[in-house]
């Protein structure tokens, strides 16, 4: 890794004129000595799950094993659709999981 | 995201399962606001990645070692600054956000209910996404994080050095220790025998 610090990564970016992003996948590939295409595919897999995962949690029954939690997720997207939030009607519009 | 954890289904942890819900939060949320592709994301992530590796680095991101502030705290920094970096911003305006949503969680404790990631943890995860994405809006609008993200991230292990073990992870005090939170646990322990 040519970083160690907050202030490393953000001299290196400038130097090689990349964003984070970049850096990190260059170097993760420098240090496994594997592929490109082999640490993106893995990422981007990582990115599915969490992408199943949000559906689920929004979609599907969550009630924990303990039945202490559960269906927060769900309550929530409920108030978000009724575009009536606090935190603005607009912050309903990234949320059409439901939906999709 | 984190109910899904609690109940058993498929997560990736971001830095940590405890607080596996707020990169996703953000990002998925953002992708079906903005439109991105997947490519899009998952370069995010990898500056996630980035930030959260400087942290484990030079403090930590577990709640046993550090509280929770090592936990969602760190959570809130990769996705505040990965969001910054998908809405154009700068590596440095990035590295400003992760100061700026660090400063917010220092100090937060670690007390679980029952010792279970669910209460306070899964709220803590949606307040977490929230913040996120304030932290990344003030620094695209240009605000500073005055004290730079490094020593920020030297606080937080300062602080978390020398949380009572109590409060790191071990269900001894904070809200695993209030009336309720001991009635909880007594109800799941007498499921259990």
């Amino acid at each position: 890794m040519r970083f160690r610090t907050m202030a490393d990564m953000v001299t290196v970016c400038a130097q090689e004129g990349i964003g984070i992003g970049e850096l990190m996948l260059q170097d993760q590939c420098a240090e496994s000595g594997k592929p490109r295409e082999t640490e993106f595919a893995k990422m981007a897999a990582y990115y599915t799950v969490m992408k199943e995962a949000v559906r689920r949690g929004t979609t599907e029954d969550t009630t924990s094993r303990s039945g202490f939690s559960g269906g927060d997720a769900r309550r929530v997207l409920a108030r978000l659709e009724t575009g009536d939030t606090c935190l603005g009607a607009d912050s309903a519009g990234g949320w059409r999981m439901r939906s999709a | 995201m984190s109910e899904v954890n609690a109940s058993m289904g498929r997560i990736v942890a971001t830095p940590t399962a405890g607080s596996c819900g707020i990169l996703p939060g953000v990002l998925v949320s953002a992708q079906e606001r903005y439109g991105f592709t997947d490519e899009t994301a998952t370069m995010a992530l990898f500056a996630a990645g980035a930030i959260g590796y400087v942290i484990a680095n030079n403090s930590f991101v577990s709640g046993a070692e550090g509280g929770c502030q090592a936990e969602i705290g760190s959570a809130i920094a990769m996705a505040a600054g990965a969001m910054v970096e998908l809405r154009g911003g700068t590596p440095a305006q990035a590295a400003h956000a992760v100061g700026l949503a660090l400063k917010n969680t220092l100090g937060l404790i670690c007390d679980p209910v029952g010792g279970l990631v669910e209460i306070p943890c899964i709220v803590r995860n949606g307040f977490g996404a929230v913040t996120a994405l304030a932290a990344a809006d003030m620094a695209l609008a240009g605000v500073r994080s005055v004290i730079p993200s490094d020593e920020v991230i030297q606080v937080m292990l300062e602080v978390g050095s020398a949380m009572p073990e109590a409060h790191r992870e071990t269900a001894k005090g904070g809200l695993a220790q209030t009336p309720t939170g001991k009635k909880i646990l007594q109800q799941i322990k007498g499921r259990a025998d």
